[in-house]
């Protein structure tokens, strides 16, 4: 049996790796715009899990756990920046640094507003055009690249990058108008 | 700023298709205008969204419907091709999951994997279907050693495919099963088994515990159609005879998860590898894991897809307990 102080110990590692995954969705989406490759944000997310996990003991519970994991996000995106030979994709260091002092923190989305967005964009989803529909798919889907896509769908990447270009505006114009109609 | 001019450089920057001269100007514009940032923490938020919910959908087996105005892409199903429907209700589908149902990894699976150190298989019932004649289309099993799922077929070398290991192997026929509702629409065939982790309990209380799946799939060559191999799985607490309701109500009860896929090369004389590693808990009570396919071109939101070739074999598990 553990002692005591063990028990205590591994107790408040698991509230804190809880937390992680309550408020995971939030700090995927962060992740996720900063580095938009889907494998890259996992591995960052993943990262951050561990770090977490590692550095659990340092958090007080009564703190404010999404800035904590964020500036661990961070830390890791950075040191992703150092290797950017393998990550061409990524904005410059100066880049992501502005753009995470902008990041609208302050927009705590609760969980059921959350849901509510997800249910409106998938009513969104379901107005789109098949093609539109089924090329939204396939890239979020099946995470296809738009190479992959237009290869799959024996036409050019540019009307490929055309399509999810107009397909996302039509879907944030629809979510907006969904968000703006429930408010009236 | 061009708001319209940015929102094309977000789009690319998403997609990773910024030239270098498109990235100089997406960057320059970032830093330049608060307000572009503020339209690239909206637009990109989309970006993880639509990525939440296909994820979820693809997680749970679920596709989009869409409108009765496209009669061309869903046409009215068969008596025949009944639709399986996964009872999942919809605010569940759009729930945050409890570990997030990304199709290519799972946080604590990555987590174990670093932290695997000691490892052993796991016996799981007729692993390599020798020891049936056919696997139920029985939707999910609500016990654990036993093959369910969709309809299939248990073969002995046939179309030039020999079984990867022993005599017999499992061929996918349809993505919907004997318990199949009218009104929805599926395109994975599964076969899935439940694995009771209570007997485990001792080894897997340590909370960084692993289990990694590995099945072997091949395909036959299919004219104009992509097809893709999928294992997902996901562990609960409770009971294994709950195991269909939790598992059509993921979202809300399951405790980790993980879903990988790869794309199915027609080649019958290759078999293809696919693991994934999901963690436990120390609360999980069993795990669900499922081997299948799913069509993803042409149509892949056209009525019940059938498998014209499609095979699954020498399924087995370890459990990876860390140092």
């Amino acid at each position: 049996m553990n002692p005591p102080d063990s028990h205590a110990s591994n107790q408040h590692t698991l509230r804190v790796q809880s937390l992680f995954v309550h408020h995971q969705p939030q700090l995927r989406s962060f992740i996720q715009s900063l580095t938009p490759d889907f494998s890259t944000a996992d591995d960052v997310l993943q990262e951050c899990f561990l770090t977490v996990s590692a550095k659990a003991q340092e958090f007080q519970l009564e703190s404010n756990f999404l800035a904590w994991v964020r500036a661990i996000a961070r830390f890791k995106i950075l040191a992703l920046h150092r290797d950017q030979s393998r990550r061409p994709a990524l904005l410059s260091e100066e880049v992501l640094e502005t753009l995470i002092l902008s990041f609208p923190s302050e927009e705590t989305e609760t969980r059921s507003e959350e849901l509510r967005g997800f249910e409106t964009l998938r009513n969104c989803l379901s107005k789109l055009a098949p093609a539109a529909r089924e090329i939204i798919h396939m890239r979020y889907f099946s995470q296809w690249g738009p190479a992959e896509i237009s290869r799959i769908r024996e036409c050019s990447m540019n009307a490929i990058n055309v399509t999810l270009a107009r397909s996302r505006e039509a879907l944030r114009r629809c979510v907006e108008n969904s968000n703006n109609a429930v408010i009236l | 700023m061009n708001r319209k001019r940015l929102s094309c450089l977000i789009g690319l920057y998403l997609d990773g298709g910024l030239s270098p001269s498109e990235k100089a100007e997406f960057e320059n514009t970032l830093l330049s205008y608060s307000a572009a940032r503020s339209q690239f923490w909206s637009e990109t938020k989309l970006h993880d969204q639509l990525r939440t919910v296909e994820q979820e959908d693809c997680f749970a087996g679920m596709v989009t419907e869409f409108p009765a105005k496209a009669p061309r892409v869903f046409p009215e199903p068969s008596g025949r091709a009944k639709m399986k429907r996964w009872l999942r209700p919809v605010t569940a589908a759009a729930a945050g999951i409890v570990l997030s149902a990304l199709c290519t990894s799972a946080v604590w699976a990555y987590a174990g994997q670093r932290l695997g150190a000691k490892s052993r298989p796991l016996p799981i019932v007729n692993q390599g279907f020798e020891a049936a004649e056919s696997v139920p289309p029985a939707g999910i099993p609500d016990s654990a050693g036993q093959w369910s799922g969709d309809y299939s077929k248990v073969v002995t070398a046939e179309n030039g495919i020999q079984p990867h290991n022993g005599k017999q192997m499992l061929r996918f026929l349809r993505a919907d099963n004997a318990l199949a509702e009218e009104g929805s629409i599926n395109y994975v065939g599964e076969a899935v088994q439940v694995l009771d982790l209570r007997r485990f309990r001792s080894e897997v209380n340590c909370g960084t515990a692993q289990i990694d799946i590995t099945g072997w799939f091949a395909s036959l060559p299919v004219d104009g159609e992509q097809f893709n191999f999928l294992i997902k799985a996901a562990s609960f607490p409770g009971d294994p005879k709950d195991a269909p309701a939790l598992w059509s109500d993921f979202a809300h009860s399951s405790l980790s998860m993980v879903q990988h896929q790869i794309l199915a090369v027609a080649d019958p004389t290759r078999w293809q590898p696919l693991t994934v590693s999901i963690p436990v808990p120390p609360t999980a009570d069993f795990l669900v894991f499922e081997c299948g396919v799913l069509r993803v071109k042409p149509r892949i939101t056209e009525g019940t897809a059938e498998f014209p070739g499609h095979y699954v074999d020498d399924v087995s598990l370890r459990l990876r307990i860390p140092n």
